[in-house]
């Protein structure tokens, strides 16, 4: 049990993460970045889309499917093991996706965005997270 | 005064990982709450039902992890986290063991506090 709060915690803030960035899209408004870098350079790059999906919304959606699927497990426990089970390779998918976008903003967009960092470190421990929970 | 441009990462990481810890908290009360109920102080334990009052102080912690995460009036929201670690460290003080932790959280609250004490309410 401890393993599936941290699960949904770690999901509730991807999707936090991910949602700010939307909204301040959709609002048209500048990112400010703690790190001293420029988030805008790397969320308006040309590898803010993947299918002419953005990258937030993608996240939004694959950070709220984790959050529901953990719920699912909890409310319906007799899916619990197929759904833990497929975690491995959604979070998989994630950390792997997110690892190649944190390579492009160090080799194609020489720029860093913070919030996209934070995404990709979520994507990761989730990513571990889901081994505890078989 | 410290810059607001140099104050960012570390009000963000403070304030992140102080709600990340009320939230695992919350969440885990949910979906154990055997394993919480002990540490509500007996007293307020004898004036409201243990379950409720846990599900009600649950509810309190997503709210200020919440509050924390948005970063709006920042230093109202440490604060608020600073007096519910006092609190829980103050009537937990015989578990030492499990809320020296707490301590710890309390301070980096009240750094919270420090960050924010004379700025817009948006870091």
């Amino acid at each position: 049990m401890p393993f599936t709060a941290t699960f949904i915690v770690l999901s509730a803030l991807g999707i936090a993460n991910a949602a700010y960035l939307a909204f301040k899209h959709r609002e048209g408004k500048p990112l400010v970045c703690p790190l001293d870098h420029d988030c805008n350079a790397v969320v308006e790059s040309r590898w803010n889309k993947i299918l002419g999906i953005r990258n937030e919304y993608l996240g939004v959606l694959f950070y709220a499917g984790l959050f529901i699927a953990a719920l699912v497990t909890i409310f319906v426990p007799e899916t619990s093991s197929t759904i833990n089970r497929s975690f491995i390779y959604a979070t998989g998918t994630g950390a792997l996706y997110s690892a190649f976008l944190t390579l492009i903003q160090m080799i194609a967009i020489k720029d860093y965005c913070f919030y996209c960092l934070l995404s990709a470190l979520t994507a990761l421990l989730l990513f571990i997270n889901s081994f505890f929970l078989l | 005064m410290i810059g607001m441009d140099s104050i960012r990462l570390p009000s963000f990481l403070l304030r992140t990982g102080i709600a990340l810890t009320l939230l695992y908290a919350a969440t885990a009360s949910f979906l154990d709450p055997n394993s919480w109920i002990g540490y509500l102080p007996a007293w307020m334990r004898s004036i409201i039902p243990a379950e409720p009052l846990l599900i009600a102080f649950s509810l309190f912690e997503i709210a200020l992890g919440l509050w924390l995460i948005s970063g709006k009036h920042a230093r109202y929201a440490g604060a608020l986290a600073a007096l519910t670690m006092f609190g829980i460290t103050i009537t937990n003080i015989t578990n030492l063991d499990i809320v020296f932790r707490d301590i710890g959280l309390l301070a980096a609250a009240l750094a919270i506090v420090a960050l924010h004490r004379k700025e817009s309410p948006n870091p």
